[in-house]
């Protein structure tokens, strides 16, 4: 069994309990125009260029069958995206990894070998193995596998998906799964559809399955002004949660404008208006407030947003 | 931030954290008088200064002298120095005495050598003393102090230098060789009286005439440091005067009267010449009787208590100063006894607490983890950390006696081991610190590549094959191996030339009378103590490590490129050669927790190891040498003159300070880097230390969720037998702004490399250093 990721980052104690490592996967169904890891959409390995290394030996320019690469007036190397085919002969010619591949097929061994290095320190923290991406559930069959392994192995398992998925697939993993890191986007539809490309009907069906199925589930929202970030959101949040009375909570993730630089590796165009900031704590520490109003269970809030603040 | 890596959903948020970084090293004392005493310290310590009481009394009881011993002579002469050194005392302090005249000045050490030491941090400071140095002084010690001796007694090794030349002094010729523990707990039973009663009753009868000396010199200077505190009582008044009198000659009896004591003692260690790296005794279990005795009678709270603890942290500190260098005074609380026992009480806490309270770079604050320590007290730690930036630093019972009881050290002595200096071990009164040979991997690798010709030539006889002819990687390794022993022997044999000066010019018989078994034996401890454990020092060995892997991989395994090739390379500093570069970056790299180097580590290790055991012994009793990693400023400072090398790290820049990684290469994060650090062998190849610095961002320790998940990777470090660890809580924002504006970040204390320091202090390139090691 193999599939296909984009990194796999040990100590991560961000998503989940304890200290995890989290394996990302490739490939997502969502445009989210505030996507933070671009590189994770496509499913094919994507080229990143990063000049700044690039020690001008020409040596890709020989290799490149498309003639897509040149270097500018202080020997640094550019790409044209569009003759490029992604067709992967350049990087390996590439010594100082000015030019890379990201993106490679793996096999479940060759994913749990580093994930099973950290083993000691989940057992001390309560960690694990998280999923991301991407979206897990893009390659269902693998997500399932390694949630496999790593159960068998002992480890705890998160998966941070979207919830943009067959309910087949989900249910499948679900029985490997100690933890969805589920995402709640927008709540208006119309919305969503702008600015994801999908619907939400279907997340919001599979959220509810999920939460009948008995899986334990942290609902987690990216909070992004100027696209979600209002009052009305913040309701239908609390409005969600109400509903689903054995999650464990909800977390706000403010925006960040991190994602950027990397656009510009990848050849991303850049989708997010530069007037779109990250919101200052304040800001956070409102939106917290409001929904600890609502009566919903917050997790990771900032201090003083909320009296009582849980962890999962 | 990880820029260029996916960012999981959490970190895409990361800015409610990042909005508020808690500014480290900000000092809070405990009381105003306390914040006061901290002012008038720092102030003082603007430039180096000189203070020549010290130098001029010796001159002249010396001269006076010619006929008795040496030892008799320097007793006499520090007895001397305390009868007549003016005293003061800086407001707001609470505990007397100091190292010399002038508040923020070191004393000039003539019976020792001449030098500056420390400008090659501070350049600025280069020549500081120059024309401080009255030549009457010099004239009657360049041929009669320890350096001049050894100078006269060693042809082609370097002469004396005068105070004019400006030039860098060894500071083993410029101080005794410190990185010491005295042991305090009977000066606490029985005072400065009771130890100068057991010299009396060891010296009635003795007529052997080295040991008459000893006891004699020993004597002199008990009684001076007893006059010193007694003069000090007549200028002091109240409570402070009342105190000093009492512990001139009586024990103590209460907590405020043991701290005094024990700071007499300390100080006078110091002034007598083995103040350098000096950690006084497990303070917090010696004070805990007194402690418990007082707050029982209702004499004193835990506020004062911890004012008291700061006020001695405080004293440390102005204490640490010679010239532009910092003495690397230390404290160390807590432990485990040998059956597991924890040793960690509430004077343990509080120097903690009124260490991270003051935010200083000195003293360093030790803790001694072990399998049973109080978890509260860690994490307890750990908060504090994120306020002070790098204190406490930890060393592992569970990793360190067993290395000293593999150099003979008995269970009970190993698990009484103390931290002092940079990152050296120490048992109180017991055994001491000394380099005594050095391993330098990344010279023999260099010459193993040029056939012992070196980059810039002038190497001499070749010890193996030529490069050219070396085919395997084994016999590559080989001639890594014959070049390093070659170094290991060249180093000892000079470092025994300068042990045999100072048991000779460098007794200490005050400092001896805090080690067991001198006054039985009446004999100093240069001659010997307990136990005599030499240290042979490797440096840099996590480039060792890279080179090595680089160097199989490219040459031996991809043949890539020769050994001829790599050293054209490293020579040209890879101009021309960018691509050979770039395969060697690509090698794997330590503190990556790559599994490649599996069998490297262990092989940079036995390289040095088995010539080291088979050349070093202590000329004194045939003691094993222990191992250590050196690191103080030489993984800057010799970076700076280091040409290129063949883990593709370009000339001129950083070598790696800790153990784990060299700089800039650790890209697996924190659990890969403790990983690749236990692959090490502490108990057989570090007997006497390593040093891994692990950098977290400040909102890791800060936040008590990040905090418990710290706090569980480092319990498994630790139980994997991870030896030592210094953690860096820095958030890189922080440094960017400290480097753009100093003046407001003048409080921010940053550990480089075996010492820690004031960022603002530090050159450009040392801060830049620091900026680039990896953040997790
Ligand atoms: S191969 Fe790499 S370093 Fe060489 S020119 Fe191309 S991008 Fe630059
Ligand atoms: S990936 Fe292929 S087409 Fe694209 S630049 Fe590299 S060699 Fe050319």
């Amino acid at each position: 069994m193999t599939g296909r990721i984009f990194d796999i980052q040990r100590f991560s104690i961000h998503d989940g309990p304890g200290i995890r490592t989290t394996v990302f996967l490739k490939g997502c169904p969502l445009r989210c125009k505030w996507c933070h890891n671009p590189e994770g959409i496509g499913p094919e390995p994507q080229l990143s260029v990063m000049a700044a290394k690039c020690v001008g030996c020409k040596a890709c320019l020989a290799a490149c069958k498309e003639g897509a690469l040149a270097l500018n007036g202080s020997q640094k190397v550019v790409i044209d995206r569009a003759r490029c085919t992604s067709c992967g002969d350049c990087p390996p010619v590439c010594d100082p990894k000015a030019l890379e591949m990201v993106g490679r097929t793996a096999t479940v061994d060759e994913v749990m070998a580093p994930v099973l290095r950290d083993r000691e320190y989940y057992r001390a923290s309560g960690g694990g193995m998280t999923l991301s991406g991407g979206e897990p559930l893009f390659q269902p069959a693998f997500a399932g596998a390694l949630l496999k392994a790593a159960r068998a192995a002992g480890l705890h398992t998160a998966v941070e998906t979207s919830g943009f998925a067959e309910w087949a697939a989900l249910d499948q993993i679900r029985p490997d799964t100690d933890l969805f890191l589920y995402d709640y986007k927008e709540t208006d539809p119309h919305l969503h559809q702008a600015f994801t490309g999908q619907p939400n009907a279907p997340i919001l069906e599979n959220l509810r399955k999920l939460h009948a199925a008995g899986a334990r589930i942290l609902l987690r929202c990216p909070m992004i002004p100027e696209f979600n970030a209002r009052k009305e959101h913040l309701d239908g949040i609390a409005r969600t949660a109400g509903e689903l009375p054995r999650l464990i909570g909800v977390e706000l993730l403010a925006y960040h404008r991190l994602g950027s630089s990397k656009l510009r590796r990848f050849g991303f165009p850049t989708r997010m208006p530069e007037s779109v900031k990250s919101p200052d704590a304040e800001a956070v520490r409102e939106w917290n407030a409001y929904l600890a109003r609502k009566g919903v269970r917050l997790v990771n809030a900032p201090p003083g947003a909320v009296s009582k603040v849980a962890g999962p | 931030m990880r820029h260029g890596r996916p960012f999981s959903r959490r970190e895409f948020l990361l800015s409610a954290a990042a909005a508020g970084p808690v500014f480290a090293g900000v000092a809070r004392p405990s009381t105003p008088a306390l914040g006061e005493l901290r002012r008038d310290i720092l102030a003082s310590m603007d430039y180096p200064r000189v203070a020549l009481h010290r130098a001029r009394v010796f001159t002249r009881v010396f001269q006076a002298t010619e006929d008795k011993p040496w030892e008799v002579r320097k007793a006499m002469a520090l007895r001397e120095h305390f009868r007549t050194v003016p005293l003061y005392l800086r407001p707001g302090d609470s505990i007397a005495g100091s190292i010399s005249e002038t508040p923020g000045a070191m004393s000039l050490m003539a019976e020792l050598g001449f030098g500056e030491i420390g400008t090659d941090m501070n350049p600025q400071w280069r020549g500081y003393l120059k024309g401080k140095v009255p030549p009457e002084i010099w004239q009657y010690w360049k041929t009669r102090n320890l350096w001049g001796r050894f100078a006269a007694a060693n042809p082609g090794q370097r002469g004396p230098i005068s105070p004019d030349s400006g030039q860098q002094a060894p500071y083993k010729f410029i101080s005794n060789q410190g990185h010491l523990s005295p042991s305090y707990g009977e000066l606490l039973k029985i005072g400065l009286g009771g130890v100068l009663k057991r010299v009396r009753d060891r010296k009635a009868g003795e007529r052997d005439p080295d040991k008459l000396a000893f006891l004699t010199a020993a004597e002199e200077s008990l009684r001076g440091v007893s006059e010193w505190a007694r003069r000090y009582s007549e200028v002091l008044k109240g409570d402070l005067a009342r105190i000093a009198a009492k512990v001139a000659t009586e024990p103590p009896s209460t907590f405020h009267e043991a701290m005094q004591l024990i700071w007499f003692a300390h100080q006078a260690i110091h002034i007598e010449g083995h103040g350098w790296s000096c950690a006084p005794d497990h303070i917090d279990r010696l004070l805990l009787p007194f402690y418990e005795a007082d707050k029982k009678a209702g004499r004193l709270n835990d506020a004062q208590a911890l004012a008291l603890c700061e006020n001695f942290v405080l004293k440390m500190h102005d204490n640490t100063y010679w010239g532009p260098l910092e003495l690397t005074q230390g404290l160390c609380v807590g432990g485990s006894t040998p059956d597991g026992q924890d040793l960690t009480n509430r004077l343990s806490w509080l120097f903690i607490e009124g260490g991270a309270n003051l935010a200083l770079p000195e003293p360093l604050l030790w803790i001694r983890w072990h399998p049973r320590i109080d978890q509260k007290f860690f994490d307890f730690c750990l908060g504090r950390l994120a306020q002070h930036t790098c204190f406490p630093l930890m060393w592992n019972d569970k990793a360190v006696p067993d290395g000293l009881m593999g150099l003979g050290v008995s269970r009970e002595d190993a698990y009484n081991y103390i931290a002092v200096g940079c990152n050296e071990l120490a048992i109180p009164g017991q055994c001491y610190f000394n380099p005594g040979a050095t391993a330098n991997s990344m010279r023999a690798i260099e010459l193993a590549l040029t056939s012992g010709k070196g980059y810039r030539g002038g190497g001499k006889n070749p010890l193996a094959s030529p490069a050219a002819e070396l085919a395997t990687f084994d016999s590559f390794a080989a001639a890594v191996g014959a070049y390093l022993r070659d170094g290991i022997e060249r180093t000892y044999r000079d470092d025994m030339l300068v042990l045999k000066a100072t048991m000779e010019w460098g007794r200490t018989p005050f400092t001896s009378c805090f080690f067991d078994g001198c006054i039985e034996r009446a004999r100093d401890m240069a001659l010997g103590t307990k136990y005599n454990i030499l240290s042979c020092g490797g440096v840099f060995f996590a480039n060792a490590v890279d080179c090595l892997a680089a160097i199989r991989e490219v040459v031996y395994q991809r043949r890539e490129a020769t050994l001829v090739d790599v050293a054209a390379a490293c020579k040209a500093n890879f101009q021309g050669h960018e691509r050979l570069r770039a395969k060697l970056l690509a090698a794997p790299k330590h503190g990556n927790d790559d599994p490649r180097l599996d069998d490297i580590i262990p092989l940079v290790e036995r390289l040095r190891d088995t010539p080291m055991k088979e050349i070093c012994r202590d000329p004194r009793d045939g003691a094993r040498f222990g191992n250590v990693h050196i690191t103080k400023a030489a993984a800057v400072l010799t970076g700076r003159v280091t040409l290129a090398t063949p883990d593709g790290r370009l000339a001129g820049t950083p070598l790696a300070s800790s153990v784990a990684a060299s700089a800039g290469v650790e890209r697996s994060g924190p659990t890969a880097l403790l990983n690749s650090v236990c692959k090490m062998n502490a108990a057989k190849s570090w007997q006497s230390g390593y040093q891994v610095n692990l950098r977290l961002q400040n909102v890791m320790l800060a936040n008590q969720g990040n905090r418990d998940k710290v706090r569980a990777m480092l319990n498994v470090y630790f139980n994997q037998g991870g030896q030592e660890l210094q953690i860096n809580s820095i958030d890189t924002e922080m440094l960017r702004a400290a480097q753009k504006n100093p003046g407001q970040y003048r409080d921010l204390v940053v550990r480089v490399a075996g010492f820690s320091e004031f960022f603002v202090n530090l050159t450009p390139e040392m801060q830049d250093e620091i900026i680039a090691r990896t953040a997790h």
